[in-house]
């Protein structure tokens, strides 16, 4: 049988149609991501619009948008990824992933440069336009997925988030055995000037061309709030905030600065191991208190409890070093997180024993304890004594009250520490 | 503006008094306190700064029975052993609940957070006012480290409640003999060959340590003749002032997205003051820098060419620093208080060199930094009779090209024919600065303009360690001052020196 040339071209561009249709189907996780605008209630009461980014993926998402983003995971198959973008925004949104491979397509506005890719432009009132983004070449590691049209205005506004790409080995962050931990936690850093998001949130832009009195919001940005996984401190102490690196386990934490300052996230009175800087593993790991994290840097480091002494305080602090540029003098607004670890099947939280759950322990907390006690009504948060021997309030775990909780809260009430 | 320039002029001389009065001095080990027992208060003080100005701020004092009882600015320095169990007993005499906490360190007291009112109020547990509280920690590891408070740190660390420790190794002073090390192109003196460093500490009587336990008997990475401390901090004087004045945290309250520093400090000193006399204490009689009560330590490195000096940087401020020595490059050997030696020094050695150190806020390095004039291309001596210790011999000898002056300038090579490859103007039209020598070679001296040098008894070479951000230059806006302070690289002695004066120079 004679092939003709014209024969072997279609052949061979059937093969390698079905080789990348086949690579296609067997590792390219898709990700629908919306773009769209949401408030942030502050600790002190402030709300600040954002812009951030849903997951919308069907079955998958959840569709409600979050600062930091939806954290995007993708397992060692995936060779690409792909964002499907719809945005809701005034302005033209981009999504870009530094360290992955994209296709640069710079878009132009008015002859300057306004975005490192092709962008889902500007919605219509009421209306959404879409864009995709295929980043090819995966490689494991941390990553953050951000905006990259006008960064200087959306990354402040909210549209960043978390990458995690897995080797093929559970377990690890990388396919190298000194990456392996017992479980993972991912803390994004981040910060908000809640002057520039009020006017960037109501204008799509941070230039206030008023005659009289223009102002560039971006020239005045000064973050007031500094995040920690999208909350500032004191509402980084509720459980559901803090991360969990159990006992006699190695935590690995997938630490982000999604800011534009640069951080020094530091454990109180515990050393990490840094083991991978911007999704590259390091062939020598670092051991250090005080690490250095510029802006948009990721770090994975392990934070091994594996051989505590019993001695350990179960309770850690993640602040940043420089995190007393805060907005008030009572910490308020300010990038302190917690790393519980406590004991299997225990509750030792000392922020214990906020009774009506409004972020402090005054003696309404005292009378509700007591009201729950004569009532013989069981509350897990109440129950406190008898305290751990490094003085952590872990309770009998049943949740029956006693008199001894009761006086445990009232000292709490009246700062006898 | 006429006052301003009054006012700066006012400053200057300010400074230059304050320079008079005192000769920089420096010694082989850092100053500090030692012992593994402490009482100390938290109190409030003031500190002096060149421009004459004085500021508010909360520092510690070591009130244990013989400490030096008054507060200062940064807090007593610590020098432990490693394996030593330290308790520090501190008294609270601010307004505040204050704590300590020692990173780095196995704390041994509570690390469970305080809370006021169920609001986090310190990361460790407190001393409220009026009150005590005991601390301890053990010393697992070698290396350079400091305390601070954990409570309400947007205000207390601005305030300055925080110091220094240094951790002596358990082989401090104790090593195997090192110096029969190969000095690859030194020269040797007298048919004497020196080794790379002087590692008198080997001596007993010696003056040299070691900053880390070295992972196996040839590791000679953390061995040093003289350490240095260079701990600094920065203060915005507009919070310093809210402090004193206002600290109406309803009705005007500071917002401290505003704070920026105007002040940097290197040991609790503005420049010139870094250069002063440390304030020192010995059987009870105070000297040294009395007119700087609550800032006793200075930061003025003098070393001999060779010589390996150890500088241990801390940063206790909330910015970033770039520290820059002129001179040569420093080699970053610890981090945090961790040696820069993979799997204990069997691994990669990840100690790196650069002339410009990160200096980030919270974190600790060591450094070391040699000098020997190696590869500048001329004989530092001017000499052609004999070698000098640690000499480069490439350069033995060697002159200046001969510059010929360019026929329409007018001037003349100073030094012909081994001046300087540049045209020296007269000497109406120079300034050669309090550390001048007037002379372009090491331990010999020129001509200076009157008034100017003094400061520089052995001819030595100065070189400038700062921060490179040269904003960080300046106190409050008047240059120079800030994070700065000079290297001295003073000769060895020779025949004839005043040795005494030598020894009170640099001990």
């Amino acid at each position: 049988m004679k092939i003709s040339t014209q024969q072997l071209t279609l052949i061979i561009m059937a093969a390698v149609v079905a080789f990348i249709s086949l690579a296609t189907e067997a590792s390219a996780r898709v990700y629908d991501l919306r773009a769209d605008s949401a408030n942030l209630t502050m600790p002190d009461g402030r709300v600040v619009p954002v812009w951030g980014f849903a997951d919308i993926t069907a079955v998958t998402g959840d569709g409600i948008i979050k600062v930091p983003g939806p954290t995007l995971d993708l397992p060692a198959a995936d060779a690409n990824l792909t964002i499907n973008l719809t945005n809701r925004l005034p302005v033209p949104v981009s999504v870009y992933i530094p360290g992955l491979r994209l296709a640069p397509a710079p878009a132009s506005q008015n002859g300057r440069v306004m975005s490192f890719t092709a962008h889902a432009p500007a919605a219509p009132v009421g209306g959404e336009t879409t864009a995709s983004f295929i980043f090819t070449g995966l490689k494991p590691g941390t990553f953050v997925y951000q905006s990259g049209t006008n960064p200087a205005t959306q990354i402040p506004m909210g549209l960043y988030g978390a990458v995690i790409i897995r080797p093929a080995v559970a377990n690890q962050a990388y396919a190298n055995a000194a990456s392996a931990y017992d479980i993972e936690q991912v803390a994004v850093f981040s910060e908000i000037d809640p002057d520039f998001n009020a006017y960037v949130g109501s204008n799509g832009t941070a230039i206030d061309p008023n005659p009289d009195k223009p102002k560039n919001y971006a020239l005045s940005y000064a973050p007031k709030y500094f995040l920690f996984n999208g909350k500032t401190f004191p509402d980084t102490a509720t459980p559901a905030a803090q991360l969990t690196a159990p006992p006699a386990m190695r935590t690995l934490l997938r630490l982000i600065n999604a800011g534009s300052r640069n951080n020094v996230p530091t454990i109180a009175g515990k050393p990490v191991k840094v083991i991978a800087e911007d999704g590259n593993f390091l062939a020598y790991a670092r051991d250090e208190h005080a690490p250095v994290m510029a802006a948009g840097k990721t770090l994975d480091v392990i934070l091994d409890l594996s051989a505590t002494p019993p001695t350990e305080p179960n309770f850690f602090t993640l602040f940043d070093r420089r995190s007393w540029r805060v907005s008030s003098s009572d910490a308020t607004g300010s990038m302190i997180g917690f790393i519980s670890s406590f004991p299997a099947g225990t509750n030792c939280n000392p922020f214990k024993g906020d009774m009506n759950a409004d972020s402090k322990i005054d003696m309404v907390d005292v009378l509700v304890l007591l009201n729950k006690y004569v009532n013989s009504t069981p509350d897990l948060n109440g129950d406190v004594t008898p305290t751990s021997a490094n003085g952590l309030p872990c309770g009998k775990g049943t949740g029956v009250l006693t008199l001894s909780d009761a006086l445990y809260v009232l000292r709490r009430a009246l700062s006898i520490n | 503006m006429l006052k301003l320039q009054f006012m700066k002029k006012i400053s200057l001389i300010l400074a230059a008094i304050i320079l008079l009065l005192s000769v920089g001095q420096a010694n082989a080990f850092i100053d500090g306190i030692s012992g593994t027992s402490f009482q100390f208060a938290a109190r409030e003080g003031r500190l002096s700064t060149p421009d004459g100005g004085n500021l508010l701020f909360w520092g510690f004092a070591d009130t244990t029975p013989g400490g030096r009882a008054s507060v200062q600015y940064p807090g007593p320095t610590l020098i432990i052993n490693q394996g030593d169990t330290v308790t520090i007993t501190l008294a609270n005499e601010l307004k505040e609940p204050v704590s300590m906490m020692f990173p780095g360190m196995t704390t041994l007291s509570s690390m469970v957070p305080a809370l006021k009112q169920g609001r986090l109020s310190s990361l460790v547990p407190e001393c409220e006012p009026g009150g005590t509280q005991t601390y301890s920690f053990r010393a697992d590891k070698a290396g350079t480290f400091y305390y601070q408070s954990g409570s309400n740190q947007a205000i207390q660390l601005r305030m300055g409640l925080f110091g220094a420790i240094v951790v002596r190794p358990v082989l401090h002073k104790k090593l195997a003999i090192h110096n029969t090390v190969p000095f690859g192109l030194y020269s040797s003196t007298n048919g004497v060959r020196h080794p790379q460093v002087r590692l008198d500490y080997n001596n007993p009587t010696g003056i040299g340590g070691v900053a880390y336990n070295p992972s196996n008997s040839s590791d000679m990475s953390t061995v040093y003749d003289r350490e240095f401390l260079y701990m600094v901090s920065e203060m915005d004087p507009k919070f310093q002032r809210w402090m004193e004045f206002e600290q109406d945290k309803i009705n005007k309250p500071f917002d401290f997205s505003a704070w920026k520093a105007n002040y940097w400090f290197i040991n609790g000193r503005n420049a010139p003051d870094t250069m002063g006399m440390p304030l020192t204490s010995k059987n009870g009689v105070v000297s040294g820098s009395l007119q700087l009560p609550s800032q006793p330590y200075n930061c003025m490195p003098l070393f001999h060419p060779g010589e390996r000096v150890l500088i241990r940087i801390i940063n206790m401020g909330q910015d970033f620093h770039p520290l820059h020595t002129h001179g040569n490059h420093m080699r970053v050997v610890a981090e945090d208080g961790n040696l820069l030696q993979s799997s204990g020094g069997t691994g990669a050695d990840l100690s790196w060199e650069a002339f410009t150190v990160t200096m980030a806020p919270g974190k600790t390095f060591d450094a070391t930094f040699t000098w020997s004039g190696k590869g500048l291309g001329w004989d530092i001596y001017e000499d052609t009779a004999t070698f000098r210790p640690y000499e480069y011999i490439a350069d033995h000898i060697k002159t200046f090209t001969p510059f010929t002056s360019p026929a329409a300038s007018g001037l003349t090579p100073k030094l012909p024919p081994q001046g300087l490859p540049v045209i020296m103007p007269g000497i109406q039209e120079t300034m050669a600065g309090p550390n001048g020598s007037g002379s372009p070679f090491l331990g010999s001296k020129e001509a200076l303009t009157p008034g100017e040098g003094g400061f520089n008894p052995f001819n030595g070479f100065f070189f400038m360690w700062h921060s490179h951000a040269e904003r960080e230059l300046t106190n409050n806006d008047i240059f120079p001052g800030g994070l700065l302070t000079m290297a001295g690289i003073v000769p060895w002695p020779a025949t004839g020196d005043n040795l005494t004066v030598l020894d009170e120079y640099m001990p």
